[in-house]
C-alpha cells in the first residue's frame, strides 16, 4: 500500500474527518435547511390553499350576495307592488267616501236652499200681508168717511142680527 | 213685608169696589160717534150691558165698526179686528 502512495493512517484520518464532516453537515446545515425548505412548501401550499379557499370564498360571498340582491329585489318589488295595491285600495276608498261625502254635502246644500228659499217665500209673503193690510188700513183710515163708517156699524150690527 | 190686616182689608175692600165698577162700566169704542140709535141697537144684541153704564169713546185705529169693552172682556167687531184676523190667515195659509 505504501508502495502505491496510499497512506493508510491518513486515508483512515481522511475517512474520520470526513464522516466527522458529513455528520456535522447532515446533523446542523443539510437538516435544517431540508426542513427550512419543507416548511416554505409547505407554507407556499397553505397561502396557495388559503387564496384557492379566499377565491372560492369570495366566488361564494359574490354568487351569495347576487342572490341575497335579487332576493331583496324581488322583495321590493313585492313589497312595492303590495304598497301599491293597498294604496290603490285606500285610493279607492278614498274616492268611495269622498264621493259619497260630496252627495251628502250637494244633499245637504239642496235641502239648505230648498229651506232658504221656503223662508224667503214665507217672509216675502209675511212682508207682502202686512203692507197689502197696512195699505188697505191706511186706505180705510183715509177715505171711509163717517157715513160709510156708519154703514159699516148698520152691516156688523145686521150681521150680529143674523147670528 | 206684613201689612195690618185692617189695612189689607180696606186695600181689598177698595180693589174690589173698583174693579166691579169697571166691571159695571162699558165702553164702546167706534171710529166716529155712535148715535143713540146705533147704541141702542148694539145694546139689543149685547143685553148683558143692558143695566151698565155705557160711554162710547172715539178711536181712529178702529177704522170702522165697534170694540166693546167690560172690564177685562173686550168684543172687537171692529174693521182692524178684521184686517188683523184676515193678515192672521194669509199668514197661516201656507
Amino acid at each position: 500500500m505504501e508502495n502505491l502512495g496510499i497512506d493508510i493512517k491518513l486515508l483512515i484520518a481522511q475517512l474520520i474527518n470526513f464522516g466527522l464532516f458529513f455528520f456535522i453537515y447532515k446533523k446542523f446545515i443539510a437538516g435544517p435547511f431540508v426542513t427550512m425548505m419543507q416548511g416554505e412548501k409547505k407554507k407556499d401550499a397553505d397561502r396557495k390553499k388559503l387564496l384557492e379557499d379566499v377565491a372560492k370564498q369570495k366566488e361564494t360571498l359574490a354568487h351569495q350576495e347576487k342572490i341575497a340582491k335579487e332576493e331583496i329585489h324581488k322583495k321590493t318589488e313585492e313589497s312595492l307592488k303590495a304598497v301599491h295595491r293597498a294604496a290603490e285600495l285606500e285610493k279607492g276608498i278614498l274616492i268611495k267616501k269622498a264621493h259619497e261625502e260630496s252627495i251628502e254635502i250637494v244633499k245637504k246644500a239642496g235641502k239648505q236652499i230648498e229651506e232658504e228659499r221656503h223662508q224667503m217665500e214665507k217672509q216675502y209673503k209675511e212682508t207682502l200681508v202686512k203692507m197689502s193690510i197696512m195699505t188697505v188700513e191706511h186706505v180705510l183710515k183715509d177715505f171711509l168717511t163717517e157715513d160709510m163708517q156708519k154703514q159699516v156699524n148698520a152691516k156688523v150690527l145686521s150681521n150680529l142680527e143674523k147670528k | 213685608m206684613r201689612l195690618d190686616p185692617q189695612v189689607k182689608e180696606r186695600l181689598k175692600k177698595a180693589f174690589s169696589e173698583e174693579l166691579i165698577a169697571k166691571r159695571e162700566m162699558v165702553t164702546v169704542f167706534s171710529a166716529s160717534l155712535l148715535s143713540s140709535e146705533e147704541m141702542q141697537k148694539i145694546l139689543i144684541q149685547f143685553p148683558q150691558f143692558a143695566t151698565s153704564q155705557v160711554a162710547n169713546k172715539i178711536d181712529p185705529t178702529v177704522i170702522g165698526g165697534f170694540v166693546i169693552q167690560s172690564g177685562s172682556r173686550l168684543i172687537d167687531l171692529s174693521i182692524r179686528n178684521a184686517l188683523h184676523l184676515l193678515k192672521k190667515q194669509l199668514y197661516e195659509s201656507n
